[in-house]
């Protein structure tokens, strides 16, 4: 198990191009579609934990599926397999191939790739917005949200509104039940049992 | 050693308030590590960007280790890395075992529900700031949305899809 852990995340830390946010579908083809570790509902809860966290998104996702999977072992070796290759990457170009790696082939591989980057982080995102909007409570949220958000409000402050909301809901039902909380996908109850493994 | 224990507090602080993934840790990356402590200059630190862009791995850990070597070399690198993942580590791994046991409570399920649409919005926003200098030419956007409409339509691994567009880009270049 910790060595598949390992070999994963070195694939994912190791191939992706363009930033933590594109590392989202990465792990979700390796994790949920093909080795089928997490459900997509618990792979969707995490990406929203790890959001509520400081730090970078592709190593707190790292983390969090590793600990999820095999505890602190797996925690630790899921977080050095996923920063060990850029690592080296980075170190290898600070000492040798600074200079020759803003030719024009490469910019314009560059360019097509973060094109096709953009892409997949969408397609994953348009996926994430149909799960969740299901109801209009849901869908007035999330534009609320996001109308903050391109206001330039930092993620922090959404966040705690956020949760400050879900509160609001869970303590006053008539807001609750307009807002559609709660119900959203009403099959996760099942996924605390963690031993499955 | 004090240098290299500066270093690793400097880098700890950036991940700990690093709220909203790998931009945001660059913005505090910036105001630290050139602002305040002028480790190294702006123009360089714009190199290590594009830099960072292009090869694998998330971009704050990336510049981390980039800004790690400039100032003290291996150890300095080796200790930037670590700094800023660290809090993660903590945090986290911390959180997660709290939540795991938790996340049954009707309040927690109010909050999460909450919660899915505010990282929806906040993950679109993220997209549309990555789309403003991504997407600037007619090639780009095409390349766009024709890996966006595979990715949807087939299930194909992300990766291939990524090497696929970089070709093409390449190609667009040649032609």
């Amino acid at each position: 198990m910790l060595l598949e852990l390992f070999k994963v995340f070195l694939r994912i830390g190791g191939l992706t191009i363009g930033g933590g946010l594109a590392m989202l579908p990465l792990i979700q083809a390796e994790i949920v579609n093909r080795k089928k570790w997490l459900t997509e509902n618990e792979f969707f809860d995490m990406v929203c934990l790890t959001q509520s966290f400081p730090g970078v998104i592709a190593v707190n996702m790292a983390i969090m599926t590793g600990y999820r999977l095999a505890g602190i072992p797996g925690m630790l070796v899921s977080a050095i397999g996923v920063i060990i290759i850029p690592f080296l990457a980075i170190l290898l170009i600070a000492v040798y191939l600074f200079r020759y790696i803003q030719s024009p082939g490469i910019t314009s591989f560059m360019k097509g790739a973060m094109a096709g980057v953009l892409a997949v982080i969408t397609g994953v995102i348009l996926k994430l917005a149909l799960r969740i909007t299901r109801d209009t409570g849901s869908i007035l949220l999330a534009l609320i949200f996001l109308a903050l958000s391109l206001l330039g409000i930092k993620v922090i402050y959404i966040i705690i509104l956020a949760i400050a909301t879900g509160l609001l809901g869970y303590y006053v039902p008539f807001i609750g039940a307009r807002l559609g909380l709660e119900s959203v996908y009403p099959d996760i109850d099942t996924g605390s049992g963690g031993e499955e493994l | 050693m004090t240098l290299l224990l500066d270093i690793l507090w400097t880098f700890f602080k950036i991940g700990l308030f690093a709220y909203g993934g790998g931009y945001a840790a660059v913005a505090l990356i910036i105001s630290e590590v050139i602002n305040t402590r002028h480790w190294i200059t702006s123009t360089d630190f714009l190199q290590i960007l594009t830099l960072a862009e292009m090869t694998p791995g998330p971009i704050a850990i990336n510049t981390a280790t980039f800004v790690g070597y400039q100032v003290a070399g291996l150890p300095g690198s080796a200790v930037a890395t670590l700094g800023i993942i660290l809090p993660s580590l903590i945090l986290v791994t911390t959180a997660f075992h709290f939540y795991r046991k938790i996340e049954n409570l009707a309040q927690i399920k109010s909050i999460m529900s909450a919660m899915r649409p505010a990282v929806l919005a906040i993950l679109i926003s993220a997209v549309i700031s990555l789309a403003k200098p991504t997407l600037t030419s007619i090639i780009s956007v095409a390349i766009f949305s024709i890996v966006l409409l595979a990715s949807l339509r087939f299930k194909l691994n992300p990766l291939l899809l990524i090497l696929l567009a970089g070709s093409a880009g390449l190609l667009a270049n040649a032609l």
